[in-house]
């Protein structure tokens, strides 16, 4: 079982998602629903934090993708911060490091 | 509403129970409707089922209105006699049928005055719509109505029932055409292939490929579709399929890749593939790669150490179709050894990517491609995995 948690906090736009745990297959879902959501509704846009996550695969990286594409489509922020050492190994692994906007 | 007449109800069990197993919905829907058209005394009964991807329903069978079969008829959820029937999950008895009640010029085209409907239902579902009509102005009872749900209720179950083992029939075909094809045979070259869909399902979305086109340029191909099962598996036949078509069109992978990225992304929305694609001419000593966020394939040459392949690796399928993908050169001697897989091998939750890489590195040896494949899967699968798993392997024996 994942220990995954999302917990949106409006501290002066962009949002800000906090991401824990392990972001896989039973997760992707909820991160892609809860992240669009987010986009939809700030007017800046979008800062997934993934500061705690343990693990990040296909899935996971195929929902940070869609929530990248949809922030686009409404010309709103999408930024991932606080990459761990490993999920920064990832996105240079699948070619997605110039994909996304970091800090 | 008074008690429908029990001779009556017991024909009309008795006609769904026996044949059940016997015929397929069509031909158990056209005799189902040729009993109730008795029962109920009318000219005309059809059943339409719901299509869920369109949210319409379809006229499957008909007796005495054989046109709406056969003329197609899909009426949309809302709309008109039958329409509003499914929409609202509630029967419906007409006793006017003009361009105002009903939707469907069949219906009054063909001279029906009357008409009783109710919706079938399946765990609360609307899976169809179920009709009668006649063609003289007697409007149908409460009776009938009582008789029409009864009747409903035994038609919605010996649907959902034949389209449960339908589906699990065309899903085993399915799974038997997405199975990845035979290794190619070629002078001066072994392959051998190993491929594990993860559940222990039939088919994933992961793949390998490989092939030699008229002018024996051989291509050499593993992939992944993001997620597991039967859709990952239908999206990755329409990748695999799109790239083969993409090689006949051009020689560089990074070209293929390319291409079929632009497909990737308008045809098959919100989806994430990786791949890795390599190509070579006669001799096959020097093979031009390309990767879309795949893993790097590794090489041996004999009595040395592998090596993984330095490429450039671009982002996956699907995500930015306007990339410019570059591809690199790599060497194969006589002797040695490529080898393609896809992440499933390796990847696992609890130890770093960069160890497993390393541990693969080590298994890998310019061997026999059965005995290589054989090595590899041993050391590096274990009962820990939840992702399918394919590797391909190539040696050069000239």
């Amino acid at each position: 079982m994942t220990d995954f948690r999302i917990s949106v906090a409006d501290e002066g736009g962009p949002s800000t998602l906090r991401v824990s745990g392990e972001v896989d297959l039973a997760v992707a879902d909820e991160l892609r629903q809860v992240g669009l959501s987010c986009i939809e509704s700030d007017d800046v846009g979008l800062r997934v934090d993934l500061g705690d996550v343990t693990f990040i695969d296909s899935t996971g990286l195929g929902a940070l993708v869609q929530l990248r594409s949809a922030a686009r489509d409404k010309s709103k922020l999408l930024q991932l911060v606080n990459l761990p050492d490993e999920v920064t190994r990832m996105l240079q692994l699948t070619g997605l490091t110039g994909t996304f906007e970091t800090a | 509403m008074s008690e429908p007449d029990p001779l009556q109800l017991q024909e009309l069990l008795a006609l769904t129970d026996t044949s059940l197993t016997e015929l397929d919905v069509d031909d158990l829907l056209g005799q189902l409707l040729t009993r109730i058209r008795t029962i109920v005394d009318a000219d005309t009964a059809a059943v339409l089922l719901r299509d869920p991807d369109s949210n319409l329903l379809v006229a499957r069978a008909a007796r005495g209105l054989e046109e709406e079969v056969r003329e197609g008829v899909r009426i949309p959820i809302g709309r008109g006699f039958a329409g509003t029937i499914a929409a609202t999950k509630k029967p419906v008895i007409l006793d006017r049928v003009d361009t105002t009640t009903v939707a469907n010029p069949i219906l009054w085209e063909t001279g029906i005055r009357t008409m009783l409907g109710v919706p079938l239902l399946s765990d609360d579902e609307v899976v169809g719509v179920l009709h009668v009509g006649r063609f003289v102005a007697r409007r149908f009872t409460d009776d009938d109505l009582a008789l029409m749900e009864l009747a409903a209720q035994h038609v919605s179950t010996a649907v959902a029932t034949r389209r449960l083992a339908i589906e699990a029939a065309a899903a085993k075909v399915m799974e038997r055409s997405l199975q990845p094809s035979r290794l190619p045979s070629v002078p001066h070259l072994e392959f051998a292939a190993r491929y594990v869909p993860s559940e222990r399902r039939a088919i994933g979305g992961d793949w390998y490929d490989a092939f030699v086109l008229p002018d024996k340029r051989l291509w050499v191909v593993t992939g992944d579709v993001a997620g597991h099962g039967l859709h990952a598996a239908l999206v990755m036949g329409r990748v695999k399929s799109a790239l083969r078509a993409y090689t006949l069109v051009a020689d560089d992978p990074a070209r293929v890749l390319e291409l079929t990225d632009r497909k990737v992304h308008f045809f098959e929305v919100g989806m994430m593939i990786t791949v890795v694609a390599a190509t070579a001419t006669p001799p096959y000593d020097t093979f031009r790669v390309a990767s879309a966020g795949h893993l790097p394939p590794l090489v041996a040459g004999a009595g040395r150490p592998a090596e993984f392949v330095t490429l450039p690796v671009g982002p996956p399928l699907g995500v930015e179709p306007e990339s410019d993908r570059s591809a690199a050169d790599v060497a194969l001697p006589s002797e040695a050894v490529l080898l393609l897989y896809t992440d499933g091998l390796v990847e696992r939750r609890l130890v770093p990517l960069q160890d497993r890489l390393e541990q693969l590195r080590r298994a890998v040896t310019a061997d026999d491609p059965e005995n290589l494949c054989h090595t590899v899967m041993h050391r590096l699968v274990d009962a820990d995995i939840d992702d399918d798993v394919a590797v391909l392997a190539i040696r050069r024996t000239a």
